[in-house]
């Protein structure tokens, strides 16, 4: 009976770890730097990973912690209206079938450094980055998206981070646009601008600001705020079909024209404790 | 039956108090007007043998967040950084004013501006670097709008009075700084440019791809 259980023991090692080999994936290997070979009968690569989600945001309420930001009439304070603004904006964007990630639910006791911001966004690949911020200047609502030159050239492998942003601006535009037509349509007044606000310029996916300004209420007033974050929900489902439309649509659908291969900005910053709660393709 | 002297008494002490009046009336409208001028921070033209010349300044307004080309005339100095410095200071200035479109803290704004050429790439032309002060940008208002209109105002005055400088960078107090009050980026160079521009309008068409 003793003799027999380190047997039996070794055997329920061998088989433990030999399950998971197994079960690991392949280990995705970099491509080549020379020119590419002609394709021999290899084993079937790994699927790649998609350029974004198409039903994926990503909400980052701008300031937090030690970082206040504006202070706002009524003793309101940036990062606490950002805050409650992303929250209302997650529920009218769930409505629309839109899966959210945010950088923060609550207000944190550090800091988050816009570079983590935007290394959690740029993991994330989602279809667009909205980054809220507040006024008590001008009216309605600012959008802004980034004042790099656009690069219409395919994306590297590995892109600049401080114009990672670049590659995607076109689609960043035509998000900003839309944003703007549906609150013209809600009666909102929209200011479309160009700006470099961090994290903004590192992002790859589209992104802009919007930046929530009084309009005959304050940006305290919630009734406001959900009216503002209903049309901007409404903006991005329209985005979603002007530009990802559905795998199942009538044509080999085209590729999705930025990121065109979800190039990685270097140096990658730390990844963020951002939780990413399940994204559909 | 009052006596004499102390009807003289009464209507000299009433006199007095009328005087005291119109003395104190006066001095609060003269401190009034003090005040009032307190506010005009125009610098006090410093006495120079220079002529003056036309000059142009990218004016902001945060009401429509527009940037105005506004034709003005100044004696400016001839060495090009002094030029820039005086330039900005006198830009800077204009908005301290109390019937400004982009109202800002009146005080000293600009430490010192420099002239160099690019490290990076030594024939792409001069770089800028606009050293602000903190008292400034401490006291500058939060907002994206507000911090790109003065960034862009400060840009496209430059681009006016340095035409062969292709790039500005900013520095706080001769330090890097990540933002000029927590939403402009200052960590970036900006191209030197006419700014002069007007918010772009939201079309149906520009939303196809």
């Amino acid at each position: 009976m003793t003799q027999t259980r380190p047997l039996i023991l070794a055997i329920a090692i061998i088989l433990s770890t030999s399950t998971c080999l197994a079960q690991t994936p392949p280990t995705p290997q970099p491509a080549p730097a020379t020119a590419p070979q002609p394709q021999t009968a290899s084993p079937t690569p790994p699927k790649p990973l998609p350029a974004f989600y198409r039903n994926l945001i990503f909400l980052d309420p701008a300031h937090g912690g030690p970082d206040t930001g504006a202070h706002l009439p009524d003793n309101a304070l940036e990062k606490d209206v950002t805050l409650a603004f992303a929250q209302r904006l997650r529920s009218a964007l769930s409505a629309q079938g839109f899966t959210v990630i945010s950088t923060r639910d609550s207000d944190p006791v550090t800091g988050l450094p816009t570079d983590q911001r935007a290394g959690a966004a740029n993991h994330a690949r989602p279809l667009a980055c909205i980054v809220l911020h507040a006024t008590a200047t001008g009216s309605g609502i600012h959008i802004a998206s980034s004042s790099l030159t656009p690069d219409d050239s395919a994306a590297p492998r590995a892109i600049s981070w401080q114009t990672a942003q670049s590659f995607t601006l076109p689609m960043s535009l035509r998000l900003a646009n839309e944003i703007g037509v549906a609150a013209s349509s809600t009666r909102i007044p929209v200011t479309l601008l160009l700006a470099s606000v961090p994290p903004l310029d590192n992002l790859t996916c589209p992104a802009v600001v919007v930046e929530l300004a009084p309009n005959s209420a304050p940006v305290t007033d919630t009734a406001y705020q959900q009216r503002v974050a209903e049309t901007i929900a409404a903006a991005l489902a329209s985005f979603r079909t002007h530009n990802a439309p559905p795998p199942s649509s009538t044509q080999p659908a085209p590729p999705p024209p930025a990121p065109k291969s979800a190039p990685t900005p270097v140096p990658a910053p730390a990844t963020s404790p951002v939780q990413k709660p399940g994204a559909s393709q | 039956m009052i006596p004499r002297y102390q009807r003289i008494l009464f209507w000299s002490l009433i006199g007095g108090i009328a005087l005291m009046a119109a003395f104190l009336l006066r001095g609060c409208q003269q401190a009034h007007k003090r005040l009032t001028a307190l506010n005009d921070a125009t610098p006090i033209a410093a006495p120079n043998t220079a002529a003056t010349e036309e000059i142009t300044l990218y004016l902001a307004s945060d009401a429509d967040a527009t940037i105005t080309a506004t034709r003005s005339q100044l004696a400016l100095p001839q060495e090009p950084s002094l030029r820039a410095r005086a330039l900005l200071e006198h830009l800077l200035a204009q908005y301290a004013l109390p019937e400004s479109a982009h109202p800002l803290q009146s005080g000293p704004a600009i430490d010192d501006v420099f002239l160099m050429t690019n490290p990076d790439s030594p024939s792409s032309g001069k770089v800028a670097v606009v050293s602000l002060h903190s008292s400034f940008v401490n006291n500058h208002p939060s907002g994206v709008v507000p911090e790109l209109l003065t960034l862009n105002s400060i840009i496209g005055t430059l681009h006016s009075v340095l035409p062969d400088v292709a790039q500005v960078r900013f520095l706080v107090d001769g330090q890097p700084h990540d933002t000029l009050a927590g939403h402009a980026s200052l960590a970036r160079a900006y191209s030197l440019t006419d700014t002069s521009a007007r918010p772009i309008a939201p079309s149906e068409a520009a939303t196809q791809p």
